[in-house]
Formats: structure tokens, C-alpha cells, sequence
């Protein structure tokens, strides 16, 4: 076979510096997702392509729901929806027995229209119109306050239906996270929080029935969810001692961290993000510390990255390589910053599809783009690789295919590796006819003569 | 209308039971000579109006105070003339009986914990026939000698049968007995089995004896063997084959007694009434207070028929034979060694379970096998089953490394909780230093007290758990059942029997759902009840239901007569015994919704209805009665299982022997204010 001639390179030898994480690359490529080669793949969907691992996905939400129920019974999973609303992936996540958490019109009525039952959707969110209200109002939603515009808005719907409804209060705490995230819910902390309550108590329209507390992303460290915990705990003994409100709920949001490398984070992940084990142990003792068998309200986690991240792959081609002015190799891929938002805050690790050997080079990934903002990886050690040779990312499962842009490219076939080693599409390549089927070019527009 | 009911609820308070018809048809009798019958309510009035005005309690009249003047008064009609001095002492002695009965009453409860029975009426009558003779020497005495007993010649000895149950009230007609009997027959079968067994039990005694005893088969004074069984066998013991044996053997001492009573008291020209009667039962319940037996009532009913419905349902659904407390963990964990089982737990040790977590490929570790770490199990909070007193800690002694084991303190580091209700509960093999108690300290049900270890004779992390009568090693192990668990397959079991190689965690509260089972005392219900067949409308009315408490404490709804006891604890919520008249909307309720376990789990349960219940009302009676002799010859069982948050459906199914009878479905839904919505029965 020809060989592709590759111009000769020269590697600086850094003697005497000890590379904790390993100097070379690992020469053995990812060949195969699940059991399912990765050029059977390709061949089949093309490229990029998107896969999920449902075996990986079962498998982590069950780990997750048991690791916290072994300290706290009563602990329910919420599938926050804003990080992958595919319907198969939230169907396989609501058999496994999560509700649902959405943020917004078009995220409730995606939930609904996938079967899920009003009352076991969790709905957030800033932006509440009073349409949507209604609907999850009537559908029994749980709906947690974000701002006192809300509760006019909800007043105002529970004295047209003549009934109460049952609504919670999104609050926000010291925590100890920075920065704190003070633009949602009431502040505890300055009394806000009590205000409200002593308000949704005298006009007698709404019921209080829980509480919610996010408070950042990617957490580190299981202490601010103690912290969290603890004060919502306190918050909720105060109310039942001067209110006699007996809160049904506690919710603790999300923010559980993935095997994701996050910029500015020395450590890899194995070594700086605390397993799951870590957090329910933790946030578990918290919980029983301040709870007591007669009360034992029911704790909501909304997780979304923890969950999802590891179960989800992409796939991606080399289109072609150059080598830049100042030496370094360049490689252009077929997805780019349209298909993964994240790269601006995470260095995705990346595999080689082929097994390979031999030395590694610097080299960065651009995307299928032109634009100069398409940059995956600045920063990555490759093997001289040649034009089709796929490329993995991993984890993407997180917030890539929801955050993602229809710019350039069309949006690529996601496919889902079922327990049984098949492959199902769970949604298809874009077509012309889907990009541009909303578009209403003005009749007079469409006669030109060039 | 309800003063006439009481009154004649004091008729019928000698059967020891509230009847109306009994009543009615014992009052009758006591006018067939119209004497004793004046002469009864002669004495009712007097000791009435006593009370009332002693007591400033007018209007309010309890039966079992007053049966005893009204024997009294009785007694003196029918051998008495109505004269004018013989009137004013009926009325004195009536109120002599009523300060005695309460008197007696008294002083027998505070000392011995009995009741007086018929003890005044007998104390206070037979003073009257001593001193009557004082006060009017030109009357003729009536004679109680033998020679003056009347026979009637029946077939079977039925004759003197007739005569005993008429004797209870002073009359010597048969066919007045006879309607007794027949009433009897109409409110329980079983106190009438007791009454022939009672006066039969004598009459083959007598013929066996071949006795010189010159009182035949028509010695009115049987009647104290009738009373004395059916007390005996219907009142305060669980009708059963055995129950009836004793009744025999108690009907024989009766009439041991009975003659000893005749002889003594006819050298006075005077009557035994019931003497035999209270001095045998008198025996009989203080006897019973003192020896455990498995055949004695504490919860009295009705009938006997009810009392037995009720002990063989709740003994069966809640299994209060063995001891029972909650799983000591969180979340789901596998059942690896169970009671006798091939490993360790035998002999002795016999009742003790082992547990471990798994992952879904049911491997113990997640990782390297061979770390300890590695272990689901290890290191996750063990909670107290029970609440109790801790009475032993071990808690220095180090974990094992995967495959290897502690042989010299094979229990590893353990706790030992004396619970409340007597007995000793062992945690063992848990993690060096995880106890959190020190010995002394008194924890409460669910609390965190140690932490799952690998210590003593164990190779990889377990929960050992065992029930034990002593605190020594070499006590022997109990048996018992997890409480409020849900197995694999969604199953929940109030009282679980631990299987080896089943998954199981427990039942998960819920503070939403349990707010519409906490019914409070003056909470009521409103509800539209509508009878439909092949769709046509029969019945459509309102009905409503008060949540009320009894003398005892115990809280139950009521409708009209009707009463349906329920309580909430560690969130089963449970219907436990109804009362009253069948025909009653509760009756439905506890068909429908027999138990509930208040969570938000999807899950399914078996249940057992009362016979009473789960059979056609009309001929529960007799199936009652026949299930005396035969214990499994009725048979209910519910299935119920939960559709989603308020909707629930249940099915039922009654069995006699192995033929099913009668079978229903239910569907049912809750709501968050009104406890139920709707129930439909098909």
C-alpha cells in the first residue's frame, strides 16, 4: 500500500520534567462504542453522528437513586430537561422512574406530549406566562415561584378557578459557592424568603407546599448542598412552628459534576470530582441529622450533566489537516462549535477511531466552520492522522444536543445503542426541507433574474 | 324510642348481649305471668329513680346496671302474692339491689378485676325470701323443695331443656322456652349450641350417674349450666371444637356445684337463682386473668360469632403472635442468608437475616472485588429497627480485608436494643467505631446508630439481624417479620416473612398523602351513596360520616349504628374491626379499602376481609358458626394494588373449603380533602 508522506517533525525533549498524567497518548484508539464498531457506524449514519449508550444511562441513574436512598428513603430523581430533551433519552430516564424538571413553555409541553403526567412535572423557570401557568396550574404541576410577578400571576388564576393551588418557592442562600446565584428565587438570608410566605399565608389563594434551592453547576465540593440543605431544613421548621405550613418537599436541585474536564481545573476529573458515593453520603447524613422519622419530607434532586454525560458520544471525521505557521498541526473536523457549545468551558477529552502507533505532536481541532471562533481543542496530543479518520468526544451527552446551533451544517443522526447492542435513531439528519420548512419567503421576493 | 330500646336491652343483658328481639321476646315472657312481669318493672322503676336522683343523672339508663333489680323484682313476683306490704318491699329491695350492684360492683373490680355478674341479685333475693317469713306469718310460703317441680315430657329431653331457659326468668312454661330458644337461634347459633350444650352436658351427666338425686331433667335449676356455657364459651372464650370441650367439662362443674347449692340452701327453704352460675364463671374469669391461653376474648363484640370473626381476622392479617419491627436500612438491599438457612443460621441461631446491596448485575461491589471499599454495602447507616433501650455496644473490633475472616469474635462489632415489647434485637458485623449510642441511651424507630461493616465472621459487608429472648450469646434466636416492607415486584408486606435471594427496601413515607389519613376526631364526611343493577338506579341517598372515639381510646367513623375502627401507625394505615348492623355504608368502606400503606409507591398487597365483610350478610351467621369447628372452612382474600397517586383498585375473592363463592372488584380513589372520593363496587 502507498504510503501517505507525512513532512518529518522534531519533538522537544523535555528531560527532568515529570508528567504526572502520562507523556504519550494512549496508542490504543477507541474502536468500538458498546460493541458496536465505530466504522459500522459511520458507514451507516455518516458523519458526525451522535451516540448514546442507553446500558450507560440506566446504569448511572440507578446508581445514583441508589446511593442516595441507602441514606435517605424518600429521594426522588427529576430529569432536568434543559440538559437533553430527546424524547428516547427522557423516556428512558422517566421509566426509570424520574420526573420531569422544565424550565419553559416549549419544555412543558414537550414532557406532556411524551406521556408524562401533569403532576409529576417539576416546573422552574424566570420566564412563567400566564398561559402556561393555567395549563400546569389545572394539570397540577409542581410549580416553584421564581419572582412576585409570578405569584400575581398565579393569584390571579387560582381566584378565576375558584381553588387553591398548591405552588413551592424557589429560594436562594449563601451557600458558600461563588459566585452566588442571586438572580433566581427569594434571598433566605434577608428575609425575602419569609416575606412571601407571609404573603402567600394572608391572601390565602396559594398553598405552600415546598421549597427549591439550586445553586450552581458543576459543584466540586459536597458542602454547599450541606449547607443548602441545612437551611432549607431550618427554613422549613420555622414555618411549621409559626405558620403551621408542613412542607411536602425539599428541592435540592442540580449541579452534580460529570467525568468532564472543566478549564482552569488542575486535577483530571478522576482525581478532582467527588464521586456520587461522596454526595449521598453527605448530603444524606445532612438530611437524616435534620429530619426525624415522623417527618421526612420528600427530597427532590434535579440532575441533568451527572446523569447524562457519560452516556453520550460524538462522533466526528477528519475533513483535512494543515500545518500552521508556527508549526503546530491542525486538523478540521466535520463538528464543530455548532454541534458542542462546551468547549468554552471544558477541554472534551478526545480518542482516536483507529488504533494507531508511534510518536504524538501538539495539535488543535477546528471545526467544519468559518468562523474563527470554531475551536474545539486548542490543545491536544495526536498522532499524524489522515483525512476520514474518526475522532470520539466523550463525555457529550450534557447540554450538546440541546445547545446546540443550526448554523452552517445540518444537524447530524443521533442513534441510541440499546441494552442489546442494536442501534435505534432517535432523530434523524436534518434535511432542507427541515431547515428551511418555517421560512416564508414573501411572494414578490421569489421572481429574480440574475 | 331510644330509652324503649335500652330498657329492653336490660331483658336481654342476661344473654349477656344488647338485642332488641331478645329483649322483646324475654320481656314478653315475663308477662305470660303478669305478676312477675309487674313486679320486674316495679323494681326497674324504683332502683331508676333512685339512681337518677341520687346521681342527678335522669334520663340516662345503662342495661348491665339494672338487669340485677329487675331479676330481683322477678324473683319476688312469681312466688309472691301482690299485697300491698309485699309491693312496698319489692321496691325497697330494688333499691337495695342497685346500691349493692354498684357497691359490689366496685369493690369486685378493684380487687380481683371482676365484675359482680348476677351476684346482687342473688345476695338481695335470697335475703328477701329469709326475712319474708319474719314480716307475714299467715302467707304461705311457696316451697322450693323438689317435690314441687312440674315436668313436661318432650322428645329428646327437649322438655327440660324449654323449662331451663324459661326458668332464667321465672316461668315454668316450656313454650315460653321454646320461644327463647328460637330467639336465641335468630341472634346467634352459636350461643344457642352453647345452651343445649350446657343443659345436655347435665342431663347425660344425670343419666349417666345414675343418681339417686331426686331432681330430674326437669330441675328448673339447669338453667345455671346454660348460663354458665354460654358465658363461658360465648363470652369470654373464642368459640372453637376445643371451646366446646371445655364448655362440657365447665357445664359438669356447674353441675357439681349446683347440687352442692341445693343441698346447702334447701335446708333454708330457699332457691339457688344462679348462685352456681356466679360462683362457677366468677372462678372461670378470674382464672383465665391468670394463665395464658390462646382461646381468651379481650375485645368483646355482639355475638360470639363476631367475636370469633374478629380474633381469627386480626390475628391472621396482623400476626400479633410474633415479634415485628422495620428493616434496619435505606434504600433497596438483597436478602443473602434468611431464617434456617445453609450458612450460619441454624440451630439456635436459627431466625437471624443477612443483607447485602447490590447493582443491577446483582454483584456485591462496583470496582475492584478486592477492596473493601469497593463494597455497596459498606459503610452505609444501619437505623434502628424498634424503638428501645441499648443494653450492649461492641465497637473496636477492626473490619476483615475481603476474604478473610474473624473467628474469634465471630459477631463482630454489634448493638443490642432492648425493645419495649420485651424482647432483644442484635445488629452484627457493622464497621469499627461507626456506633453512635452508648449502652443506656434510648433510641427511637429509624434513627442512625451504626454504620454496615465488615467485622467478625464475616468475608464481605453484610447486616446481620437477629430477634433474641435473652442477652446472652446462646440465647435462642425468635422469629419474627420485617414490618411495612415492599419486596421485588413491587409487593408490599405489612408483616414480612424475609426470603433468601429477594430484593427488598421499606415502605417509603409521604408527608403529602399522609395528611388524608390523619383523620382527626369530629372530622365528617359527606357522600352520595347510589345502588345501581344492570345499570338501573335502585338507590340514591346521602350518608354521612363522623369520625368519633370510644371509652377504650380507640378512634373509629360511624354512621348510623355502625362502626368502623381504623389507626395510622408507621404509615399503614388499617380498618381493624367493624360493629354493628351489616347494612351500613362503612361496610363497603372496609370492603373496598381493607388496609392502605401510605406512600407513593406503585405497589400491590394482599389482605384478608372478616368474614362478616367478605361474605353476603344474610348467611355470615351460620358460615361463622360452622367455621367454630373448622377454622380454615371460610376463607377471604383481597388483592389490592396502587394505578397512581389517588387511584387504587382492589379485588376480592370468598372462599368456602376450595370453592369460590363470591368474588368483587373495586376501584377506588382518594382525595386530599374529602378522604374519599369515590368508590365504585361492580
Amino acid at each position: 500500500m502507498k504510503k501517505i508522506y507525512e513532512k518529518p517533525i522534531l519533538i522537544k525533549q523535555t528531560m527532568g520534567m515529570i508528567n504526572k498524567f502520562q507523556s504519550g497518548f494512549n496508542d490504543q484508539g477507541m474502536t468500538e462504542i458498546d460493541g458496536v464498531k465505530i466504522k459500522d457506524i459511520v458507514e451507516k449514519f455518516g458523519s458526525p453522528v451522535f451516540v448514546f449508550s442507553e446500558r450507560e444511562l440506566r446504569k448511572t441513574i440507578r446508581s445514583y437513586v441508589q446511593a442516595f436512598k441507602a441514606y435517605y428513603p424518600n429521594v426522588v430523581f427529576a430529569w432536568s430537561y434543559k440538559t437533553n430533551y430527546l424524547g428516547a433519552i427522557c423516556s428512558i430516564l422517566h421509566s426509570e422512574g424520574c420526573l420531569a424538571e422544565v424550565v419553559s413553555e416549549f419544555e412543558y409541553q414537550k414532557a406532556k406530549r411524551l406521556g408524562v403526567p401533569g403532576h409529576k412535572i417539576i416546573f422552574n423557570g424566570p420566564c412563567k406566562r400566564s398561559e402556561i401557568l393555567e395549563v400546569a396550574a389545572a394539570d397540577g404541576a409542581m410549580i416553584n415561584i421564581d419572582h412576585f410577578d409570578e405569584i400575581f400571576r398565579l393569584e390571579e388564576i387560582a381566584a378565576k378557578r375558584n381553588k387553591k393551588i398548591d405552588v413551592g418557592l424557589r429560594i436562594n442562600l449563601d451557600s458558600g459557592v461563588y459566585p452566588q446565584w442571586s438572580r433566581f428565587g427569594f434571598n433566605l438570608e434577608n428575609g425575602q424568603a419569609l416575606t412571601m410566605v407571609k404573603r402567600l399565608v394572608k391572601n390565602k389563594k396559594l398553598n405552600l407546599v415546598g421549597v427549591h434551592c439550586h445553586m450552581g453547576t458543576f459543584m466540586l465540593s459536597t458542602k454547599a448542598y450541606q449547607i443548602s440543605a441545612e437551611k432549607l431544613l431550618q427554613f422549613a421548621a420555622t414555618l411549621k412552628e409559626e405558620y403551621k405550613i408542613t412542607l411536602e418537599y425539599i428541592n435540592l436541585g442540580g449541579g452534580f459534576p460529570s467525568r468532564n474536564r472543566l478549564k482552569g481545573i488542575y486535577l483530571p476529573p478522576d482525581f478532582s470530582v467527588p464521586p456520587v458515593q461522596d454526595f449521598a453520603k453527605m448530603i444524606g447524613q445532612t438530611l437524616h441529622e435534620k429530619t426525624n422519622p415522623h417527618y421526612m419530607p420528600t427530597v427532590y434532586f434535579e440532575s441533568g450533566r451527572a446523569v447524562v454525560d457519560d452516556s453520550g458520544y460524538l462522533i466526528t471525521s477528519i475533513v483535512g489537516s494543515k500545518r500552521l505557521v508556527d508549526g503546530k498541526k491542525a486538523y478540521i473536523l466535520d463538528a464543530g462549535v455548532n454541534l458542542m457549545v462546551t468547549p468554552q468551558w471544558y477541554d472534551i477529552p478526545v480518542k482516536v477511531g483507529v488504533d494507531f502507533k508511534g510518536p504524538v505532536e501538539d495539535s488543535i481541532l477546528y471545526g467544519p466552520l468559518c468562523m474563527n471562533i470554531d475551536v474545539i481543542r486548542d490543545f491536544v496530543r495526536l498522532p499524524p492522522l489522515s483525512a476520514g479518520t474518526p475522532l470520539i468526544f466523550h463525555p457529550v451527552g450534557a447540554y450538546c444536543v440541546t445547545f446546540w446551533m443550526q448554523f452552517i451544517e445540518y444537524r447530524p443522526n443521533i442513534i441510541l445503542i440499546t441494552e442489546n447492542n442494536e442501534i435505534e435513531v432517535i432523530r434523524r439528519k436534518e434535511t432542507l426541507d427541515d431547515v428551511i420548512g418555517n421560512e416564508q419567503v414573501p411572494e414578490r421576493l421569489k421572481k429574480f433574474k440574475l | 324510642m331510644n330509652n324503649i330500646k335500652k330498657v329492653l336491652y336490660i331483658y336481654s343483658e342476661i344473654f349477656f348481649t344488647d338485642r332488641f328481639v331478645l329483649g322483646l321476646v324475654i320481656a314478653g315472657i315475663t308477662f305470660l305471668d303478669f305478676k312477675t312481669g309487674f313486679f320486674g318493672v316495679l323494681t326497674l322503676v324504683s332502683a331508676y329513680l333512685f339512681h337518677s336522683f341520687v346521681f342527678d343523672r335522669f334520663g340516662i339508663i345503662e342495661p348491665h346496671y339494672f338487669y340485677n333489680p329487675l331479676l330481683v323484682g322477678l324473683s319476688i313476683g312469681a312466688h309472691y302474692p301482690l299485697t300491698l306490704p309485699i309491693l312496698f318491699l319489692a321496691l325497697l329491695a330494688g333499691i337495695l339491689t342497685i346500691i349493692l350492684t354498684i357497691v359490689l360492683g366496685h369493690a369486685l373490680r378493684q380487687i380481683f378485676g371482676l365484675s359482680a355478674l348476677s351476684l346482687p341479685f342473688v345476695i338481695v333475693s335470697l335475703t328477701v325470701y329469709m326475712i319474708l317469713p319474719i314480716f307475714s306469718k299467715q302467707m304461705t310460703l311457696y316451697s322450693f323443695q323438689p317435690e314441687n317441680y312440674i315436668s313436661f315430657h318432650l322428645p329428646l329431653g327437649l322438655g327440660g331443656y324449654f323449662q331451663s331457659l324459661a326458668g332464667i326468668f321465672f316461668s315454668t312454661d316450656p313454650w315460653a322456652g321454646a320461644c327463647i330458644a328460637l330467639a336465641l337461634l335468630y341472634h346467634s347459633r352459636i350461643i344457642l349450641l352453647l345452651s343445649l350444650i350446657g343443659y345436655y352436658s347435665g342431663f347425660f351427666y344425670y343419666e349417666f350417674m345414675d343418681s339417686r338425686y331426686l331432681t330430674l331433667v326437669s330441675n328448673p335449676n339447669l338453667f345455671n349450666l346454660v348460663l354458665t356455657a354460654v358465658a363461658a364459651g360465648g363470652v369470654y372464650l373464642v368459640p372453637s371444637a376445643q371451646t366446646y370441650l371445655v364448655t362440657v367439662i365447665i357445664s359438669l362443674l356447674t353441675y357439681l356445684v349446683l347440687a352442692g347449692c341445693e343441698s346447702f340452701l334447701g335446708l333454708f327453704n330457699l332457691p339457688v337463682l344462679t348462685l352456681p352460675f356466679n360462683l362457677v364463671l366468677l372462678c372461670l374469669i378470674y382464672y383465665l386473668r391468670l394463665i395464658p391461653s390462646k382461646l381468651k376474648i379481650y375485645t368483646f363484640h355482639n355475638t360470639p360469632e363476631e367475636n370469633l370473626d374478629f380474633f381469627l381476622n386480626f390475628a391472621t392479617r396482623f400476626r400479633t403472635d410474633l415479634p415485628s419491627f422495620s428493616l434496619p436500612f435505606s434504600g433497596s438491599w438483597f436478602v443473602s442468608q434468611a431464617f434456617d438457612d445453609d450458612i450460619t443460621h441454624k440451630g439456635l441461631w436459627k431466625y437471624g437475616v443477612d443483607f447485602v446491596m447490590v447493582n443491577d448485575q446483582n454483584e456485591q461491589w462496583v470496582g475492584n472485588p478486592k477492596l473493601l471499599d469497593s463494597y455497596l454495602a459498606y459503610a452505609k447507616p444501619v437505623f434502628a429497627p424498634a424503638a428501645g433501650t441499648i443494653v450492649l455496644v461492641v465497637n473496636d473490633i477492626a473490619d476483615n480485608a475481603i476474604g478473610s475472616v474473624n473467628r474469634e469474635n465471630n459477631w463482630g462489632n454489634s448493638v443490642i436494643i432492648y425493645v419495649i415489647a420485651g424482647y432483644y434485637i442484635k445488629i452484627s458485623h457493622l464497621k469499627k467505631g461507626s456506633i453512635t449510642s452508648k449502652v443506656g441511651a434510648v433510641v427511637e424507630r429509624g434513627e442512625i446508630i451504626a454504620a454496615c461493616g465488615n467485622s467478625g465472621y464475616s468475608p464481605c459487608p453484610h447486616i446481620h439481624i437477629q430477634a433474641m429472648s435473652g442477652l446472652e450469646d446462646n440465647s435462642p434466636t425468635l422469629e419474627f417479620r420485617f414490618e411495612q416492607a415492599v419486596a421485588s415486584g413491587g409487593r408490599f408486606y405489612h408483616k414480612w416473612n424475609p426470603q433468601k435471594g429477594q430484593r427488598v427496601a421499606a415502605l417509603v413515607p409521604t408527608t403529602k398523602k399522609k395528611k388524608i389519613f390523619e383523620l382527626l376526631l369530629k372530622d365528617s364526611f359527606d357522600y352520595l351513596v347510589s345502588v345501581k343493577k344492570n345499570g338501573v338506579q335502585l338507590v340514591e341517598k346521602r350518608e354521612r360520616i363522623e369520625v368519633e372515639m370510644d371509652p377504650s381510646g380507640a378512634v373509629y367513623m360511624r354512621n348510623g349504628k355502625s362502626r368502623l375502627y381504623f389507626d395510622l401507625v408507621n404509615n399503614f394505615f388499617r380498618f381493624y374491626r367493624y360493629a354493628g348492623p351489616k347494612n351500613n355504608i362503612l361496610r363497603y368502606l372496609f370492603l373496598a379499602m381493607p388496609s392502605y400503606p401510605v406512600s407513593d409507591e406503585r405497589i400491590w398487597w394482599k389482605d384478608q376481609l372478616p368474614i362478616g365483610i367478605g361474605f353476603k350478610v344474610w348467611w355470615s351467621g351460620l358460615i361463622l358458626f360452622l367455621t367454630s369447628f373448622y377454622r380454615n372452612f371460610a376463607r377471604n382474600e383481597s388483592r389490592l394494588s396502587v394505578l397512581d397517586n389517588y387511584n387504587f383498585e382492589s379485588s376480592g375473592s370468598a372462599y368456602l373449603l376450595r370453592w369460590l363463592i363470591d368474588s368483587f372488584e373495586c376501584s377506588v380513589k382518594i382525595h386530599r380533602e374529602k378522604f374519599i372520593d369515590s368508590i365504585r363496587i361492580l
